[in-house]
């Protein structure tokens, strides 16, 4: 059994991630107020926009030598952006009254973090988490950050771009301790063949 | 529309004028806010997005991702806690939730 068939319909407020890409497939037509008021299914599209975009350019190309196994890892990012888009936790933010509650979904924090590393070029963001007790207001979190990045560019240089842009964003959009966040790279993915670059195979972690 | 409608459409519209927010969504419906509303069925107002429950009041919301949610969050509570004392409804506390950035 696959990841996305391991999913509840209630995932993503009854839908699957399947009947989303349909939907993205048909021009979002018939309007379904179903997905296009659930925010769940709004942040799960964004992200499927993303990997549909990063597929027409270095995905399209790795895929052309070896389809199936690069279906297959495109499988395995749909299936994180399914399970991180639910809500989640509620992660609260800080009240400045006795009459405010403000909190921020977990799902919402995930898809920034997944939005912010996809708009590092040359990176997709393959899955994310946070560990630690996110309920509790300052709370330290760590944040880990799995990502695909195209061989070629400093693996290094653009995983801190990926860390010190979430971090920016964590601190600018939520009001969660971040005691670190860490960039694994888990794939290297071919560039475009018309592109002339270094090749470079190591599995890098920075912090 | 009844006075009930008023007020939360008037909470609805104070919310979605915040600078930053971009969407306004269904608050999920507690058993009171059910029966509220089904008693109302035969009004023909669309129902509320935002919810009242022994004087809490539920908005869930969307932000640009530009300005920083929590001060969205924050800017939310007072403008809806305003509405709702203008019409008339007192609250004890206002919910926001934040479900989705950017």
């Amino acid at each position: 059994m696959s990841d996305l068939d391991a999913l509840e319909p209630d995932d993503l407020d009854g839908h699957s991630i399947d009947e989303l890409a349909d939907y993205l497939d048909a021009g979002m037509q018939p309007p379904d107020p179903s997905i296009d008021g659930s925010p769940a299914c709004q942040n799960a599209l964004a992200a499927i926009l993303r990997v549909r975009h990063a597929s027409l350019g270095s995905l399209e190309a790795a895929a052309r030598d070896e389809a199936p196994a690069d279906e297959s890892w495109i499988g395995g990012v749909l299936a994180n952006i399914s399970l991180e888009s639910r809500s989640g936790r509620d992660v609260p933010l800080r009240p400045q009254s006795e009459s405010e509650r403000p909190v921020m979904t977990e799902g919402a924090i995930r898809s920034l973090i997944r939005r912010t590393g996809d708009g590092v070029p040359g990176v997709l963001v393959a899955r994310c988490r946070l560990d630690g007790d996110v309920t509790e207001l300052a709370a330290p979190i760590r944040v880990v950050v799995e990502v695909a990045i195209v061989s070629g560019p400093s693996i290094v240089a653009t995983a801190d771009l990926v860390r010190t842009g979430v971090a920016q964003a964590l601190a600018e959009q939520t009001d969660l301790l971040v005691e670190a966040v860490d960039v694994v790279v888990r794939d290297l993915l071919e560039p475009d063949p018309d592109t002339d670059t270094d090749t470079d195979t190591d599995t890098e972690e920075t912090r | 529309m009844s006075s009930d409608d008023d007020t939360l459409a008037a909470v609805e519209q104070a919310v979605v004028g915040v600078p930053g927010v971009t969407d306004l969504y269904r608050a999920r419906p507690t058993v009171a806010s059910t029966v509220s509303a089904v008693r109302g069925i035969a009004s023909s107002a669309a129902p509320a997005r935002v919810v009242v429950d022994d004087g809490v009041l539920r908005v869930v919301i969307g932000t640009d991702g530009y300005r920083p949610a929590p001060e969205v969050a924050r800017a939310v509570h007072d403008v809806a806690l305003a509405a709702a004392s203008t019409h008339g409804l007192a609250l004890t506390r206002v919910d926001v939730r934040v479900a989705r950035v950017g």
